[in-house]
């Protein structure tokens, strides 16, 4: 393979987004009178051409072999080996983020056509751009490349949240998000400068590799320098932002109400799995050896965020406020597997050891992730669906939903079940991988307070779905559809039940996804 | 004391009175020039270390072209003290001069744990040819993400400000 | 050490007192020109030749009342002045006035001047803002947006300049230009005889020349961009209020501003102190007053451009020109050097 079959490889969906989004943005330009679906059209084609590109990488056989010996033979840009990575990690992720994308375009359309009346070519070059900044954030090995693909997805989710230009609800959303963003980002910037004032490099494997002889062939953990762990910490306040953790969470119920719907969905699918991804990346991988400084703070953020987001859940009458604290919880119980890490695991990741099969909670986590994004999709598809007919996304809205809509009720039903954690569906394996792998680790305080926080979770997820089932509707008419809304729907719930009844081969996809590294994030690379 | 070191400590101290001036002062205009000339001497400290492209581009882009901005906006709206209206935020200040004393003595403490010192000679001394070569080699990437940062937000602030059509 | 800063010092206060005792001369030139230009005479009473105009200007400055308007914010009235003048003269440290004749020369030279002009604006917007006028206030306004837009077309030629010499440093921008014209041409060096190696007779440069000059006028605040102080309609614009030497501190400051540019713009496009038979200095002022002739020129032949036609100059044509001008020239380079050592 030639450097440049090798480059456009790698950097495939990367490459394919980037052009699409110009595209959009310049086709509106030379064609001002295009019927403004033909965009809707091409996002959903950017998104599933980004998906088969991540397939191909995966799929294909020999690109881990060719990128190896590329980088030996200094083929390989230097450049790329340093700052971007292709790794498990990183591709699974991005099919995950382009899967949950591909639902987002598909609820898109009907949306924008009723309720943006400008700047409609322009939506969706920032969503293009905001996915394509995710791929670069899931992929970024180095913290300078790390802090600006994290600002290029804030600020393209700052404009999109503000999209709806007469509504002050939209700007007051896209107003503090930017406020939490831009502080939270600062001190994540801040942070970095002092690991790298500690360590003399911003390459996360040069770190990791500075580490690891203290680390030591036992696995026990050590203390970390102090400089390092604060600029963690730090860095800490930006990912936790992104994933809208427990204390950075303020900006998430009010932007989540404001914002458009699709891009609400968007915060909280797309851009969490790629902030969980990214915390993932930094503390399980880069900073591994210095667990033993950052995972009683995880568990104990873990305990607090699902624990705040549940028990503010349960006031909510705006439905979409109510996903926000629900989608504030489930990144609770999403740590509860960051912190059940452990150094050993981090010696499999580098195949220092063998693997060691159940007690490890990372392949558990995008278990997880992908349950969530099916089931939050699903969730948010019938939002959208009764939104779009309604105008508006208060709980009277789905009084009566079984009797006006038998199809959209079951469906938002069967994603709140998951979302519950109600076996044979996804969101039910997730915590079990979770909490087990919490429990296998010492942590059982832990795995207890995410079980007691699924029981409280059920009261505000089943209040809305009895008022779906046992109210009388406000209005008698049907709530209808498009294809597109109600097919984005039917994928979730379908997707959320697959996964939950193919456990074991999604659960082995998510491990392999983990082992079978493309990219090894090889710390002799300088 | 060397005329480095003289400098150093005028720069720094003048760098930390400039941020409290710009906190405390009530006049947005004050607070924006104490900015400015905060931000100069963080230029005079890297202007020490020998980074002297970095320092001329800390004065051209923030000293000169991103305060001259915010300085013209505040003038445009001419804000005044009594136009802020009541300051309901007044509670917070405990609060936030707590947790400002907090992060300031941890940053500290990190710090001095790096291992601070006064280094006599500039430790940076990087041509501005050898700077573009590490990012068009090295950060070629985040260089090319940086411009489509900028980008995003030039297209994000013509959709935002854009007239309705019509309207 | 010591001794370093020592020379520094004196090399420094040796520039600045030459430029400084030099501007009343300029003012004169400019106010005599002007005169023949309009069919009058101009000062010609003080002295020969009217030769001490400016000086007795001065004396007349310095007995005036020192006025503080009512409800101006008094120590930005005070320093507003001051931040004009200073970074004016700051700038000349780093002009190469000769091949031994340069106080400093720093390795940002081109970015320094850059950004002590960006920091000359604050003066002018304070004095605007401190004064408590509105019609002081307006010239404020306008001045800062002015610079800032043009600050942009102007940072882009001379982005053109380094690109073409190769570096930041004005002394090797000057030595760049030493030599008979050359340039790339199918894959070749030509050698063009009797032509000077100047970047104002390089097609690939006239874009950033023209860019630059307009830029520069407007910079300087003088006509025909002189919207700032627009007489017919703001007074005297963001200096209204100050009066005896304060209002003589920006007058100075205007007119070593127009060196300042003139300065660069031989430097940077007329091959500096190049020149052949005459000693170097000599070619150096020689190019400078010919710059300097431009401006008083197009003072006098150019009416005020309206302020929205100055916004649009700036940003429509002067910018995307620029822009072009770059690119062109990285086309260019391409060329020179083949796409396969890239």
């Amino acid at each position: 393979m030639t450097f440049k079959d090798l480059f456009i490889l790698l950097l495939g969906p990367e490459l394919w987004l980037t052009f699409l989004g110009f595209f959009l943005f310049t086709l509106d330009l030379i064609f001002p009178r295009a019927p403004k679906k033909v965009f809707g059209l091409l996002t959903l084609l950017a998104f599933v051409g980004g998906l088969v590109l991540v397939a191909a990488q995966v799929l294909s056989p020999d690109l881990a072999d060719e990128v190896r010996q590329a980088a030996q033979e200094n083929r390989l840009g230097y450049w790329l080996v340093t700052t971007f990575s292709l790794d498990g990690l990183a591709t699974f992720s991005k099919g995950a983020i382009f899967i949950g994308a591909i639902l987002i375009a598909l609820v898109t359309v009907d949306y924008v056509e009723k309720n943006l009346r400008e700047g409609i070519p322009e939506f969706y070059g920032l969503m293009v751009f905001s996915v394509l900044a995710l791929c670069f954030m899931v992929s970024s090995v180095e913290l300078i490349t790390l802090f600006l693909a994290i600002e290029f997805a804030s600020i393209s989710s700052y404009i999109l949240a503000a999209y709806l230009r007469g509504d002050p609800k939209s700007s007051e959303a896209a107003m503090k998000y930017f406020l939490v963003g831009a502080t939270t980002t600062a001190a994540g910037l801040y942070g970095m400068s002092l690991i790298y004032a500690g360590t003399g490099t911003t390459y996360l494997y040069e770190m990791t590799a500075q580490f690891m002889p203290q680390l030591g062939e036992t696995g026990v953990a050590f203390s970390p320098p102090l400089p390092v762990l604060i600029g963690l910490l730090m860095m800490l306040a930006t990912l936790g932002f992104k994933v809208a953790m427990v204390p950075f969470h303020g900006w998430c119920p009010d932007a989540y109400e404001g914002a458009p719907t699709p891009i609400t969905a968007f915060l909280s699918v797309a851009s969490k799995i790629a902030g969980m991804a990214t915390l993932m990346r930094v503390f399980a991988s880069g900073f591994g050896p210095l667990s033993a400084g950052w995972v009683p703070i995880l568990a104990f953020l873990s305990l607090v965020t699902m624990t705040f987001g549940n028990l503010a859940a349960l006031w909510q009458t705006n439905v979409k406020r109510l996903m926000a604290y629900s989608s504030i919880s489930q990144v609770g119980y999403l740590l509860i597997g960051v912190a059940a890490f452990s150094p050993s695991d981090f010696q499999t990741l580098l195949g220092m050891s063998t693997f060691q099969g159940s007690e490890m909670a990372l392949p558990g986590i995008f278990y997880f992730l992908l349950g969530y994004a099916f089931a939050n999709m699903g969730a948010f598809a019938v939002i959208i669906w009764v939104e779009n007919w309604e105008g508006a996304t208060d709980r009277e809205s789905f009084e009566g939903l079984a009797q006006r809509s038998p199809v959209a009720a079951a469906l938002l039903t069967l994603s709140f079940l998951s979302l519950i954690g109600i076996p044979p569906l996804a969101g039910f394996f997730g915590k079990f991988f979770l909490f087990g792998a919490a429990l296998s680790r010492g942590l059982g305080w832990l795995a207890i307070a995410g079980v007691v926080n699924s029981v409280i979770s059920a009261f505000y997820y089943l209040e809305v779905v009895r008022r779906m089932y046992f109210f009388p509707p406000r209005r008698p008419e049907r709530v209808s559809t498009s294809l597109m809304v109600s097919s984005a729907a039917v994928l979730g719930v379908v997707g959320a039940f697959a996964i939950g009844i193919l456990t074991e081969p999604a659960y082995q996809w998510a491990m392999a996804a983990f082992f079978d590294v493309v990219f090894a994030p090889n710390i002799s690379f300088r | 004391m060397s005329v480095g070191q003289v400098v150093f400590w005028l720069a720094a101290v003048g760098a930390v009175l400039g941020a409290i001036g710009m906190l405390s002062s009530p006049n947005p205009v004050h607070s924006a020039l104490f900015l400015v000339f905060s931000l100069f001497c963080v230029a005079v400290v890297y202007l020490l270390m020998g980074a002297e492209f970095l320092a001329i581009i800390q004065v051209i882009v923030y000293a000169g072209a991103i305060m001259v901005l915010f300085l013209f906006v505040i003038m445009l709206l001419n804000l005044k003290r009594d136009e802020f209206g009541q300051d309901r935020l007044f509670r917070q200040y405990p609060v936030s001069y707590l947790a400002t004393a907090v992060l300031g003595a941890v940053l500290t403490t990190a710090g001095l744990a790096v291992g601070l010192r006064f280094s006599e000679e500039p430790t940076l001394l990087v041509p501005a040819d050898r700077l573009a070569n590490l990012l068009f080699t090295k950060y070629l990437l985040p260089f090319e993400l940086a411009s489509l940062i900028l980008l995003i937000a030039m297209i994000g602030v013509v959709v935002m400000v854009k007239r309705p059509r019509g309207g | 050490m010591a001794e370093e800063v020592f020379w520094g010092i004196l090399k420094f206060v040796i520039v600045l007192t030459c430029v400084f005792l030099s501007i009343p001369f300029v003012i004169l030139a400019e106010r005599r020109f002007l005169g023949f230009m309009q069919d009058r005479y101009g000062p010609n009473r003080v002295g020969p030749g009217g030769l001490l105009q400016s000086f007795a200007d001065v004396v007349k400055l310095l007995f005036k009342e020192e006025i503080i308007p009512a409800g101006a914010d008094k120590a930005l009235y005070l320093l507003a002045p001051a931040l004009v003048l200073v970074p004016a003269l700051c700038t000349f440290v780093v002009i190469p006035f000769g091949p031994n004749a340069q106080p400093v020369d720093l390795g940002i030279g081109v970015l320094y001047i850059l950004g002590l002009a960006s920091l000359g604006v604050y003066g002018i917007v304070l004095a605007g803002w401190s004064s408590n006028s509105k019609y002081a206030f307006l010239g404020a306004l306008r001045s800062s947006a002015q610079m800032i837009s043009y600050e942009l077309a102007v940072g882009l030629a001379i982005v053109v300049v380094v690109m073409m010499t190769g570096s930041l440093r004005l002394g090797e921008i000057v030595n760049e230009q030493a030599g008979p014209l050359r340039f790339w041409w199918a894959g070749q060096l030509v050698e063009v005889p009797f032509l000077p190696n100047w970047l104002a007779l390089k097609p690939l440069a006239w874009p950033a020349l023209l860019i630059f000059l307009v830029g520069g006028f407007a910079e300087t605040n003088r006509a025909p961009f002189d919207l700032p102080e627009a007489e017919t309609e703001l007074v005297a614009g963001y200096h209204t209020e100050y009066t005896g030497m304060k209002f003589a501190m920006f007058f100075l400051a205007e007119y070593a501003n127009v060196l300042t540019v003139s300065a660069m713009t031989v430097t940077l496009f007329f091959g500096g102190w190049h020149g052949p038979l005459l000693p170097p200095l000599v070619w150096f002022l020689l190019k400078m007053s010919l710059v300097v002739f431009l401006f008083m020129w197009a003072r006098a032949t150019l009416p005020r451009i309206r302020y929205d036609r100055l916004m649009q100059l700036g940003w429509t044509a002067l910018l995307p020109v620029g822009l072009a001008n770059v690119v062109a020239l990285a086309f260019y380079h391409i060329l020179k050097v083949g796409y396969g050592t890239i």
